[in-house]
């Protein structure tokens, strides 16, 4: 009787410790890529090498699926193990699994905020000597990625690229007779057009345009000039900025109102999709759910894009936008072949598929613009607009302090974008807060 | 007697294996990290780089730090808030589902469903039926002729209302469940006798309800505190903090700290202050027990 019981408390630990390790542990989903040729092709030649790359939404996106496929294409002895996570979630796991020691080869940086949080941890592979070795143009990312650089060193070089720039309705111009918007658009141009093109009521209105929620949607329209910090503390510089798209919001109401897109949890391709706004400023890779929409029917919109407006309409060659970069883990085993990753999807090659499926490499060549501007329904200006863009400022400082400083500019914005407290007393608290609580 | 305590020591050591298993599980995942926030509340670590010891610095930060007296002060408002009300509507409503009225059993379903439902859905249906422009209350209000409308979530002024009536409309019918059952044990008699003479209703509420429910208000209003002090979830869902600060409570900014800005160090000794307050606020509400808590 005595034993029976030891037995069974024992059988009682074990299964129930057993049943704690299963449930403990949740790997990241991992998806192994379309392996089949890379395999078939390499059995013969011997032994394969197995490289880990963190990337998000790999299963949804076409182009990464590509990028992957084309890689083991070329290399038959190399498989790569893609470490997937959905892209809301992906910087926090990937914080999590470097954080751990798992052997993660090659990253792919969704933010800055997270790709800065890794570089002063310590948890990526500075690349100049890789850069100088093999003697990679940096010229041909438009003076982007040194602007990635931390402490004068390259963490990453950048396989996407985006521009800031103006989409337009082409069919609610004509109706109403309005010229489109030239490169050299002003800020009170952009108003008074908007306000011109606005109509209707309810859910028939027409906005003139559309600011998003963004922080950046009113700061990229400063930032885009090339001679403003949001590091220093000081940010009266975005108050005509600020003014004119409160002014669009409340006076004309000629925009789709802040609090409307937060509380109805609006995303601002809807309405333009549905032909109800005449201007955004956006992003260029809404040029690709733009060609995407189009193609599957969801929206018959006849737009094209212009440079962003600007506080005095002269902007030269200039533009604002972000890149995406690609980095090494630091504990990589396999530093050589992750390297020979990288420069593969960030170079001509890369470049080329991103640029056949409508995706803006941040690698610019002649004929990889002629790729990604000869795809059916490329908006007509945007290959003068990409030619021209050549001096590009990056959105947000790539700096530790970001995050915090990030996130009291959000808190600010929001009160000022629901009419809380005016520009001028608004703006100074934002300076004072982040003055007392990042740069003390 | 060496027979004896043999005996005695390998029935302890049955007992522990059986304990063994869950101990471990609450060992690792409970008591340890509880331990090693306490440590790191003398520490900064961005959880990568080595902790370096900061002694007390944290804590004097937390003085300095406007954010966090913001913060605190809404949790405060999120407290005073939630836990009369939320209080007053559960035993209301127990109360009234505890009557002969007709489809009480289809109400008291109703009224226990928003503590089932799955949080996200129904701050989504909230924040539509609040929407400060479309939303049907904004309208029913409107057509009363309320001028100046609210814009409940979307203002600083009225997100913490919303939230507070969200939380009291979502947790009421838990609480509602709890007083039900103990509606049921108040002994019959108590009634007759207070018929006998010759009692109003008030007085029988007053003097026989209330006071044989003070047990279950009791363990409600520890339940209710530490739930309202610990809240992060229906804010999170709901405004994520804004507009501005205005709903930002304690738990959401050490969340933001610890796991945005990963400042581990403050974050843990934040959440320490946290757990100092509750403590205390717990032993008090034990001390005063006696004074009003009757066991019968």
């Amino acid at each position: 009787m005595k034993k029976f019981k030891k037995f069974a408390s024992f059988l009682v630990c074990m299964t129930m410790l057993t049943g704690c390790g299963a449930s403990s542990s949740e790997p990241i989903k991992e998806t192994g890529a379309p392996e089949k040729q890379a395999q078939t092709e390499s059995s013969n030649k011997g032994e394969v090498t197995t490289l880990n790359v963190a990337l998000w939404d790999y299963t949804s996106l076409e182009y990464h699926k590509k990028l992957v496929a084309a890689y083991e294409k070329r290399n038959p002895t190399v498989k790569i193990n893609v470490i997937e996570a959905p892209a809301n979630d992906y910087s926090d796991k990937v914080a999590v699994m470097l954080a751990g020691n798992s052997d993660i080869d090659v990253v792919f940086i969704r933010d800055t905020a997270s790709y800065t949080g890794y570089i002063s941890k310590g948890q990526l592979e500075p690349l100049d000597s890789y850069i100088t070795a093999d003697t990679v143009d940096l010229s041909a990312y438009g003076g982007m990625c040194e602007q990635y650089g931390v402490d004068n060193q390259i963490y990453g070089l950048p396989y996407r690229k985006d521009i800031w720039m103006l989409f337009y309705n082409k069919d609610l111009f004509d109706q109403a007779g309005i010229a489109y918007p030239t490169d050299n658009m002003t800020l009170e141009q952009y108003r008074e057009t908007a306000k011109k093109l606005t109509s209707g009521e309810g859910s028939d209105k027409i906005y003139g345009a559309l600011n998003n929620k963004w922080t950046q949607s009113v700061s990229n329209l400063a930032m885009f000039e090339g001679t403003h910090s949001l590091l220093d503390g000081d940010y009266t510089f975005l108050k005509p900025y600020y003014d004119t798209v409160l002014a669009m919001q409340n006076e004309d109401q000629s925009t789709l109102e802040y609090s409307t897109i937060i509380a109805s949890n609006i995303h601002y391709s809807g309405p333009f999709y549905n032909g109800q706004v005449a201007m955004m400023p956006m992003g260029s890779w809404f040029i690709n759910n733009m060609l995407e929409n189009t193609a599957n029917g969801t929206t018959a919109v006849n737009w094209d894009v212009a440079a962003l407006p600007s506080l005095n309409g002269d902007i030269g060659n200039k533009g604002v936008g972000a890149i995406t970069p690609v980095s090494i883990s630091s504990k990589s085993k396999n530093k050589d072949l992750a390297w020979d990753f990288v420069k593969f999807v960030t170079t001509e090659e890369g470049a080329q598929i991103l640029a056949e499926c409508g995706i803006m490499p941040a690698y610019s060549s002649e004929s990889v613009l002629n790729t990604l501007t000869s795809i059916k329904g490329f908006p007509v200006h945007g290959k003068d607009l990409l030619l021209n863009t050549t001096d590009i400022t990056i959105e947000f400082p790539v700096d530790e302090k970001w995050t915090s400083i990030n996130k009291i500019i959000g808190e600010e914005h929001e009160l000022m974008m629901i009419n809380e407290v005016g520009v001028d007393e608004e703006l100074a608290t934002l300076s004072q807060r982040v003055k007392d609580e990042v740069l003390n | 007697m060496k027979a004896i305590n043999n005996k005695s020591i390998k029935k302890f050591l049955t007992v522990c294996a059986f304990i063994l298993p869950n101990f471990i599980g609450l060992f690792i995942f409970t008591l340890l990290p509880i331990l090693f926030a306490f440590v790191l509340s003398v520490m900064e670590w961005d959880s990568a780089n080595p902790m370096t010891f900061v002694g007390i610095d944290n804590f004097l930060r937390l003085f300095k730090d406007k954010t966090f007296q913001i913060a605190f002060m809404n949790t405060i408002y999120y407290v005073i808030g939630t836990v009369p009300i939320t209080l007053m509507a559960s035993l209301g409503l127990a109360m009234v589902l505890n009557s002969k009225i007709k489809g009480r059993n289809i109400f008291r379903t109703v009224f226990f469903f928003p503590y089932v439902a799955s949080l996200i859905a129904v701050v989504v249906v909230w924040n539509m039926l609040f929407h400060p422009d479309m939303g049907p209350i904004n309208s029913m209000l409107s057509f009363l002729g309320v001028k100046n409308l609210p814009k409940w979530a979307a203002s600083v002024k009225w997100a913490m209302p919303t939230v507070i009536l969200f939380s009291v409309w979502k947790y009421m019918g838990y609480y509602m469940v709890m007083y039900l059952a103990a509606l049921q044990g108040v002994p019959k008699e108590l009634y007759e006798a207070g018929d006998i003479d010759g009692t109003t209703k008030w007085q029988r509420f007053r003097y026989i309800t209330l006071p044989t429910l003070t047990p279950t208000t009791f363990f409600v209003v520890i339940m209710l505190t530490i739930q309202a002090f610990k809240v992060f979830d229906i804010i999170y869902a709901m405004t994520d903090g804004g507009p501005g600060r205005s709903t930002t409570v304690l738990v959401s900014y050490i969340y933001a700290k610890a796991f945005t800005e990963f400042e581990f160090g403050y974050a843990s000794a934040m959440s320490i202050i946290l757990f100092a307050i509750v403590l205390v606020i717990t032993i008090i509400q034990f001390r005063t027990e006696k004074k009003w808590v009757s066991y019968m």
